[in-house]
């Protein structure tokens, strides 16, 4: 699937320009067109108790996005990609899918500011379940702790070194489809897969070097059938904790970004078990890529 | 049974309570964007600051006071008002429909009829969005809403205790399921003449505007099975309103068991709408939760600083307000009274507080359930004037009850310019609705 049309939500948060302007590099494998898109949550602005709308709120929140909007639409215009502003006022995730629906948007592009493992109420994990369509989820500069240091990671050129962590579903096999016409803006791609360590709690030594054995195997297929259209493909194995493993692998090689499918467990599995999708839009430090 | 005060509390006790009301009815209208932002810690201001009184004053009796409140009316009341606004939100009407005259009153009568059995803010939510979108063709629609307001938001939950958050709490208390019955023909004669009226100013305009004119007829429900739930809910409040099964006591607090079970039950029929309906069908409806916790954090506020004030007016000639009670000796006043603070106020804290004043006055040492019989079987005019004043009156402004609000913020964010809250009264409410209050308080009351 080709990126033609992007939605770009926003919230005018720290960063939001840049996220922005790194997506311009898409325009070599297609993009024509952003919607640019500004939800005022209605919760801000209706329903005043016993009062009603806060219309001249709405104004200017409408007037105020306008203007940014106006500013990133020069930006967009000199790079000679199209766009469009939409500024409603509705419930976020509702709009936004509605808004990528009518629009036949190929990628919903959302910002978010931090790194936590709190998922109740994120609009972005909500977007992430009820969409049709790939997310990315592009978190411009944070801060991460990682062998006991705090670091900061400013993530540019996003889909230089992209890693795919492939669970064999059909969902991340989708994303090697998807990847196949990022090709001219990729550098070079990795693969990995992790083996959960509570999946093999109970096998022996001879199961769980077969089943590494049938893994490399696979993963030799795939490099050897992909090679001619992606380049480069190096891959990973390892073992832990599937979200866990999956960021240490993409800090050991410097990867600028994740890919991964959208879990397959029901709401239920999810919050019970959890979903290493889930776990690694919350917890990661770069952007990810939800292939749906 | 309810907890028994030795003493009744003075009058300065009541200041939360004139505080909350009057911060409902001033703040939105002042100070709109900072009330929006601070309602919750003001609502929490004047509860904590009644708490702190009856704490003082009656030691560990307070604590139990107010728990005793908020679990055996505030819970209820919440949990009804919520599982019908889910309920409600569970529905979807599309209609592909002209907004004619004929079309616009038969769309408020639907709206006035199903009030009564699914809430006044569950029939206002269900109906306002497609009410709108039928008439988006249509230049002039602030009337429309204000009609909408009167009636549906209003005047039509005056049936069932589920119509109006008054009647509830006055079930609450022990008026029986079927006795909101007895506002049938004064609702009827308000909303006939309304309807009339309404359908002439209607068809005025839209001579006037001389708009397009188109045959399309077409009303798609979904989300039918909610209706299943509306009816689980009133057999639910009918038939616990029905059964004793007694009390447990909770420390000092006796705990009906068929509330218990009736608060269950709506919880869980409430669960089960939420999660059986299609998402869809609540994203259509722009379902949000925000306005019931808004409702939920304001009238947490609401039944604790009324502690007090029902407690004073419970005691009848031997309490503080004992010149009020005596002078108050006509249902007509009652009537008049609850309403026009009903209007200004909230209508549901205002109808216990005359509820409770027509109670004090006839029987002040009497439990609360034993004199609401009473007072039904030997003054019924004073209960059905207290009724009536709580729900046709609450149609008066936009702070009479809470889905005025609702209706009004929809119908502005959707390009309805309503009017101020002292243009809605001048030029809409005074002139239309009072000479129809005055006529029913004549034939009704007299």
């Amino acid at each position: 699937m080709v990126i033609e049309k992007i939605l770009y939500p926003t919230k005018f948060r720290e960063f939001s320009l840049n996220c922005l302007e790194e997506l311009l590099v898409l325009k070599k494998v297609g993009l024509k067109e952003i919607i640019l898109c500004y939800i005022i949550p209605r919760e801000e602005i209706g329903f005043v108790p016993f009062g009603g709308f806060l219309k001249e709120e709405e104004e200017k929140q409408r007037e105020k996005a306008l203007l940014n909007f106006e500013n990133w639409q020069r930006i967009l215009s000199e790079r000679d990609i199209k766009s469009k502003i939409v500024i409603k006022v509705g419930n976020p995730v509702v709009e936004i899918i509605r808004i990528a629906e009518e629009e036949k948007a190929n990628l919903i592009v959302v910002g978010r500011k931090k790194r936590t493992r709190l998922s109740l109420g994120s609009n972005t994990l909500e977007i992430i379940k009820k969409s049709s369509i790939p997310i990315l989820v592009y978190k411009y500069a944070v801060q991460f702790k990682w062998q006991e240091e705090i670091l900061t990671k400013v993530n540019r050129d996003i889909f230089n070194h992209p890693l795919l962590a492939l669970d064999w579903a059909e969902s991340s096999l989708r994303a090697l489809e998807f990847l196949k016409n990022l090709k001219s803006i990729i550098e070079k791609l990795s693969l990995c897969y992790v083996i959960d360590e509570n999946k093999i709690k109970t096998w022996k030594k001879e199961e769980i070097k077969n089943y590494e054995e049938k893994l490399l195997e696979k993963f030799n297929s795939l490099k050897n059938e992909l090679a001619p259209q992606l380049g480069e493909i190096r891959y990973f194995l390892g073992l832990g904790k599937p979200a866990e493993e999956i960021l240490n692998i993409a800090r050991q090689i410097n990867a600028t970004s994740l890919i991964v499918g959208k879990s397959n467990k029901s709401e239920i599995e999810k919050i019970f078990l959890g979903s290493t999708s889930q776990e690694i839009v919350l917890t990661s430090e770069l952007p990810v890529l939800v292939i749906i | 049974m309810t907890l028994f005060l030795e003493t009744t509390p003075p009058l300065y006790s009541t200041i939360p309570f004139i505080g909350i009301l009057l911060s409902i009815a001033f703040f939105p209208l002042l100070a709109p964007k900072f009330w929006h932002k601070n309602f919750g810690k003001i609502s929490l201001f004047w509860a904590l600051l009644t708490a702190i009184f009856l704490i003082f004053y009656y030691k560990f009796l307070g604590i139990y006071l107010i728990l005793y409140v908020i679990f055996t009316e505030y819970l209820s009341f919440i949990i009804l008002l919520g599982s019908l606004y889910v309920v409600a939100g569970g529905i979807l009407l599309k209609a592909n429909l002209v907004g004619t005259p004929l079309i616009n009153t038969l769309f408020l009568l639907l709206g006035t009829f199903l009030a009564s059995f699914m809430g006044t803010t569950g029939a206002s939510m269900l109906i306002i969005r497609p009410f709108l979108r039928v008439n988006s063709f249509r230049k002039e629609r602030t009337f429309m809403v204000v009609f909408f307001i009167f009636l549906i938001s209003n005047i039509g939950g005056s049936l069932t205790p589920l119509g109006d958050p008054p009647l509830f709490l006055g079930f609450l208390k022990g008026v029986p399921f079927f006795w909101t019955l007895n506002l049938f023909f004064p609702m009827c004669l308000v909303v006939s003449l309304l309807l009339i009226f309404y359908f002439f100013l209607d068809l005025y305009f839209y001579k006037k505007e001389s708009p397009f004119k188109s045959k399309v007829t077409q009303v798609k429900l979904e989300g039918k099975p909610n209706f299943l739930f509306l009816i689980a809910i009133i057999l639910t409040i009918l038939l616990t309103g029905l059964i004793n099964l007694g009390e447990i006591p909770l420390g000092k607090m006796p705990l009906s068991l068929q509330a218990l079970l009736r608060d269950f039950l709506l919880l869980l029929i409430g669960f089960m709408s939420y999660f059986l309906t299609p998402n869809k069908i609540r994203e259509e409806n722009e379902f949000s939760w925000f306005p019931i916790k808004e409702v939920a954090i304001i009238f947490l506020g609401i039944f604790i600083t009324m502690i007090p004030c029902q407690k004073i007016l419970q005691a009848g000639e031997k309490g503080p307000l004992a010149f009020a009670i005596l002078h108050l000796n006509n249902p007509m006043y009652y009537f008049w009274f609850t309403g026009i603070l009903s209007a200004f106020l909230d209508n549901a804290p205002t109808y216990l507080v005359f509820l409770n004043l027509a109670l004090g006055k006839f029987y002040p040492s009497l439990p609360e359930k034993e004199a609401i019989l009473l007072l039904i079987q030997n003054y019924p005019k004073y209960l059905l004037g207290i009724s009536m004043g709580a729900v046709f009156f609450g149609a008066l402004t936009y702070i009479g009850n809470a889905p005025n609000f609702m209706v009004r913020s929809i119908a502005e964010e959707l390009g309805t310019p309503m009017p101020s809250f002292l243009g809605y009264l001048i030029k809409f409410s005074i002139p239309i609705l009072v000479p129809i209050f005055i006529l029913v308080g004549i034939i009704f009351l007299k």
